[in-house]
């Protein structure tokens, strides 16, 4: 077997082009569905609200446990507007406005540490614990995972800015998937928080 | 010595491990010494700890993250000359590897290394069931080992086990060269020992291994013993690993099939392994979920299932059961898909009905996410929720059913030949039979009342997973065993294989249905009189069907070592994998092949379901050369 | 093959369809059923079986007369088979028929099941709270306080309501072919009538823990009037202090007929 292998290794020096069966980027389409799955580890958290909040129809939130809404919201207009920061930064580079692209992923990484920095802020002066209810476990975990994911998209932004200034990438169509796809990433973190932040702060 | 430590291998993984577990504790004691913690040497949230690190940093130290860490540092990485592709002695199946044969064969040795220790389990706590009593082992060593037992044989064996023989087989089969993510398909095997370990040594941990069986309901598993972090920290790593494969398998099914290969073309392992795929995308960040609120539960004191606090144990069941319901599935489409191969092989014919073969497979997709709850119909679950989820758990029966008579219909009027693989095709059908007909009727809300959580349950998905899941694994690894290793096994202990299992199969598992009936609960170390009787037959059966396990061990190894050349295309069979080398060249194609046709057009007058670039795929002209010079023959001279 | 042979197939076919029908009815697949609801759970097990075993004969039997009929010619037999690829008609008929199957099992499943779980009339309340490792009682109507032994009157209809204060029990009477699980932070309801005097075992069906084995108890149905001296001697001077309503008599008219 291993005298066989070894065979055709010397016969078949070149890997051929695998057809592209789909016009869909490859790596691209990895991160759709690896969002897919995110999204399912979202909803199994969701799960536990739902049945903690509405099948068991505990109070949202327990008395003396209150929740910061507006800080929260201010925080939300901080992450969403990284992602218009984002789309800004890919249509520069699509467009060769590398200026564009650099200011828009520092902005990018600018807000979203903010965020993540109001977000732990805010756990420090919540005034109760992970283990204080079922509740505060729902919120924590939600909020934490959520937090998990932005630092996440950050440090993936990170070392793309870092290479943008290296003067890597280009308009090329085959050039921007390393931006377009942490892009995409980043653009599901905040969808997501559209839905944590309803459900949590809102509702 | 230095530099062996540097390059990715053994001994820098030792290392990292080491360094893993020292960076767990320096975290631990360090954050509790700055928080004023009081105890600063907590051992249970050390140990927490060190399960995460400690597998990460493994993984870098094999190597996993080479590329990936040179590439976002900026450093220059390897150019993609695929050298680390190929096996060329036994050594190379130990390191990290990007060709998906070779990831393949890890694969499959791996989970069968799991797969025997599993069994081992089984036997052990069969010897403490062989009489009423307590014989050998105590209470949490039993209730250990069979939760061992289920935790190895689903996430370490039969889910990853089907990922292994479709990673070997499915780009060859697509016309790939290979997987779309190789790197991605390397690191989501090296997951799999790091889980498979994790549940083994929960027998060191204090207070023994996790014993709250392989669901883990809460808020049993928020009190148990530190060997529980072992069990939802190792669920976390096969889970990754399962994700990953199946992303990455969607992506090449999707987007790297030979021109000419559409979906209606796709052999139908391609389709079973895209629904099955689909499932795990969907579904296993599900389990994710449930075992991290048990972990969160019990490294941070959160309240989940607290009922106290506001919690909900049943939510817990809920979340558990909408990934391992669809499990079932993850752990018998991909099945579906090799005996649809193997039967239309050595039936010589068309598979029959192979859209509605392809539209099963979905339907029981979409199904299978509507049902999970039957595993609670005596939960404290909503009463009204049973009625809906037993219609949809008996329509499940439907689409199985449709591919049951496809299979007689693709066997009717065929030239069927009795080999290794087909006899355990046979023997899957009727075996998968008595599971589904027992599932329908667990299904059945007043029965599953009588019934549930008795043996009758433990007979029932034995006979799905071992009569079913396990009999397709046999029937693939023989079927592919020439194409992976180049040899043939031989066929006459394949057979006394097949017997001997097939009956101690029988033996051990039918009874369980009776003690069942009468009453005799799962998950028990000890029972009434009344069983004793059969508990020593199903016992007794049960170690000859370890036993018949070496037949197959002697035989894959045997032959593998010195079995006769295998030729290229032994089953004279159409699909792309047969029409290259035994086994198959490294880069799989020197050029890609067109699919003009159809799969499986046995008897058709001259169809034909790829074309290679060659003059004449050699191999189907000289069927029984051996394998070395087929392809090579009719090779254009290097440009 | 001949024709002769295909018509000695299907007889042989039909005759072990019977005879397994016939042992599905003959055979004790279950204990001694002492709940009379229950019967219709174990003929809803029978009518399953009935209903698969053809299709498990149709099944083997079309595997097997394959391989008598259409076996190659030993390894180098390389003829092909019929090169058919489908029948729509063929394939509309085995989706329709099991679907029309399984959903008529379904209904008349849902009709034992509200039989089943139907409030009776006259019904004895027994509070059952599961505990690492044992079943505690309390008969709230008549204020008395047990655990270990399970004694129910014959032929009154029992209602458990059941709870847990730690992990999750399920708590399962095989006689009485029914089981609920019960959970801290939920109550959990079971229904039906013994109608056999003895001692019946009662166990936990879910996995609770290290003790889980030996998580046991006995039901022990006895006669109304044993029942009342029962009670009486549960409220001697060494019992716990009733808790009001025990001038209701666990004897009732309703209660003496029956079997």
């Amino acid at each position: 077997m291993e005298a066989a292998s070894a065979a055709h290794a010397e016969h078949h020096g070149h890997m051929p082009v695998a057809n592209a069966s789909a016009k869909i980027n490859r790596e691209y389409f990895g991160m759709v569905l690896f969002i897919v799955s995110e999204i399912m580890l979202f909803a199994s958290f969701f799960t536990a609200y739902f049945f903690i909040r509405v099948v068991q129809g505990e109070p949202w939130m327990p008395e003396g446990q209150e929740l910061p809404v507006y800080v929260a919201m201010a925080n939300s207009a901080i992450l969403f507007s990284s992602s218009a920061t984002m789309h800004w930064a890919l249509e520069g580079l699509k467009h060769n406005n590398r200026k564009a692209f650099k200011t828009g992923l520092v902005l990018t990484l600018i807000l979203g540490s903010t965020f993540l920095g109001v977000q732990i802020s805010e756990y420090v002066h919540l005034g109760f614990l992970p283990k204080d209810s079922a509740q505060a476990s729902v919120f924590f975990s939600l909020t934490g995972i959520h937090g998990a994911h932005v630092a996440v998209g950050l440090i993936v932004l990170a070392t793309v800015t870092r290479r943008a200034f290296k003067g890597h990438y280009g308009p090329e169509k085959d050039k921007h998937w390393g931006v377009e796809i942490p892009g995409l990433y980043w653009h599901f973190v905040d969808v997501m928080w559209v839905f944590v932040f309803t459900s949590l702060y809102l509702l | 010595m230095a530099a062996s430590l540097r390059s990715p291998g053994w001994y820098r993984a030792a290392l990292w491990t080491a360094i893993g577990f020292v960076f767990a504790f320096a975290l631990v004691v360090g954050i509790r010494a700055a928080a004023d913690f009081g105890v600063v040497v907590q051992w249970d949230s050390i140990i927490t700890v060190a399960l995460v690190t400690m597998p990460i940093f493994f993984l870098y130290g094999i190597g996993c993250f080479d590329t990936w860490l040179y590439w976002i540092s900026g450093r220059p990485t390897k150019p993609d000359d695929h050298s680390d592709h190929g096996a060329h002695s036994w050594k190379d199946y130990f390191k990290v590897n990007t060709d998906h044969k070779v990831i393949g064969i890890q694969y499959i040795v791996t989970t069968f290394f799991f797969f025997m220790i599993g069994g081992l389990f089984a036997m052990i706590f069969r010897a403490e069931l062989l009489q009423p009593g307590m014989q050998f082992i105590d209470a949490q060593t039993f209730n250990g080992l069979f939760s061992a037992h289920a935790a190895l044989m689903i996430f370490v064996f039969m889910v990853p086990v089907f990922a292994g023989i479709a990673n070997y087989v499915l780009p060859l089969m697509l016309g790939a060269p290979d997987m779309a993510f190789p790197r991605l398909n390397a690191l989501s095997f090296w997951f799999l020992p790091c889980a498979g370990i994790m549940f083994l040594a929960s027998f060191l941990a204090p207070g023994g291994a996790f014993a709250t069986g392989w669901t883990a309901y809460a808020p049993l598993s928020d009190q148990a013993p530190l060997g529980q972090t072992f069990f939802s920290m190792g669920v976390q790593f096969a889970g990754a690993s399962s994700i990953a494969t199946a992303i990455n398998f969607l992506v090449t099914i999707i987007t790297m099939r030979a021109p000419g290969m559409t979906f209606w073309r796709m052999p139908l392992l391609g389709w079973a392994n895209f629904a099955t795929s689909l499932l795990v995308v969907l579904a296993t960040p599900f389990i994710a979920g449930s075992q991290f609120m048990i972990l969160f539960d019990r490294a941070l004191g959160m309240n989940f299932f607290d009922a106290a606090q506001g919690g909900d144990t049943v939510m817990y069941q809920h979340v558990f059961w909408f990934y391992s319901h669809p499990a079932v599935y993850i752990m018998v489409l991909p099945g579906f898909g090799i005996i649809s191969e193997i039967i239309s092989a050595n039936a010589r014919k068309p598979v029959f009905g192979y859209r509605m073969m392809a539209f099963s497979l979905l339907a029981i997709v979409v199904l299978g996410f509507a049902v999970w709850a039957h595993h609670m119909f005596v939960a404290p679950m909503q009463n009204w929720i049973r009625i809906p989820m037993m219609f949809t758990t008996m329509l499940i029966a439907v689409p199985t059913g449709v591919k049951i008579f496809s299979w007689l219909g693709t066997m009717w009027r065929g030239v069927i030949h009795l080999r290794t693989p087909m006899i355990w095709a046979l023997g899957f059908m009727t075996m998968f039979v008595l599971g589904g007909i027992s599932g329908v009727m667990l299904a059945v809300v007043p029965f599953d009342i009588a019934v549930s959580d008795t043996y009758f349950v433990v007979a029932h998905f034995h006979y799905v997973l071992f009569g079913g899941s396990l009999f397709t694994i046999f029937a693939g690894i023989y079927h592919w065993f020439p194409k992976m290793t180049g040899r043939m096994y031989n066929e006459t202990l394949g057979k006394w294989h097949f017997w001997t299992t097939f009956i101690a199969f029988n033996a051990t598992f039918a009874p369980q249905h009776l003690v069942g009936l009468e009453g005799m609960p799962r998950r028990v170390a000890d029972y009434a009189e009344q069983f004793a009787a059969w508990n020593m037959f199903i016992s007794i059966s049960s170690f000859v069907l370890g036993a018949s396990m070496l037949i197959f061990i002697y035989n894959m190894v045997y032959s593998w070592r010195s079995g006769p050349i295998a030729p290229a295309n032994p089953w004279n069979a159409h699909t792309l994998e047969w029409q290259v080398s035994s086994p198959p060249p490294i880069f799989n194609f020197d050029d890609v092949p067109t699919v003009v046709g159809h799969p499986y057009e046995y008897g058709v007058p001259g169809a034909r379901h790829g074309i290679f670039k060659e003059p004449e795929p050699v191999v189907a002209a000289v069927a029984g050369d051996s394998s070395t010079t087929s392809t090579d023959e009719g090779e254009p001279a290097p440009a | 093959m001949k024709a002769s042979h295909r018509i000695f197939g299907i007889i042989i076919a039909i005759a072990v369809t019977a005879g397994l029908i016939a042992f599905t009815f003959a055979y004790d697949w279950f204990g001694p059923l002492i709940a009379e609801e229950s019967g219709n759970i174990d003929n809803v097990y029978r009518w399953l079986l009935v209903a698969s075993i053809p299709f498990f004969v149709i099944i083997v039997g079309i595997i097997a007369f394959c391989i008598l009929e259409f076996r190659a010619d030993g390894d180098d037999d390389d003829r092909d088979g019929e090169p058919f690829h489908g029948s729509t008609r063929i394939e509309i008929v085995w989706t329709v028929i099991p679907t029309i199957i399984v959903v008529a099992l379904g209904i008349y499943a849902w009709i034992v099941l509200d039989q089943v779980e139907a409030k009776q009339p006259n019904e004895l309340t027994i509070n059952v709270v599961g505990q690492q490792f044992a079943w505690n009682y309390e008969y709230p109507q008549l204020g008395v306080k047990t655990s270990g032994d399970l004694v129910v009157p014959k032929n009154r209809p029992l209602y458990f309501e059941m709870t847990s204060v730690d992990v999750i029990h399920s708590f399962y009477i095989p006689n009485a072919r029914l089981k609920r699980d019960t959970a801290d932070g939920f109550t959990t309801r079971l229904r039906f009538t013994p109608d056999t005097t003895g001692t019946f075992p009662i166990v936990c069906a879910e996995l609770c823990g290290i003790g889980h084995t030996t998580m046991r108890g006995t039901l022990r149905v006895v006669e109304p009037s044993e029942f009342t001296k029962w009670v009486a001697s549960r409220k001697g001077p060494n019992a716990p202090k009733p808790t009001g309503a025990n001038t209701i008599s666990p004897l009732s008219p309703t209660g003496e007929t029956g079997k």
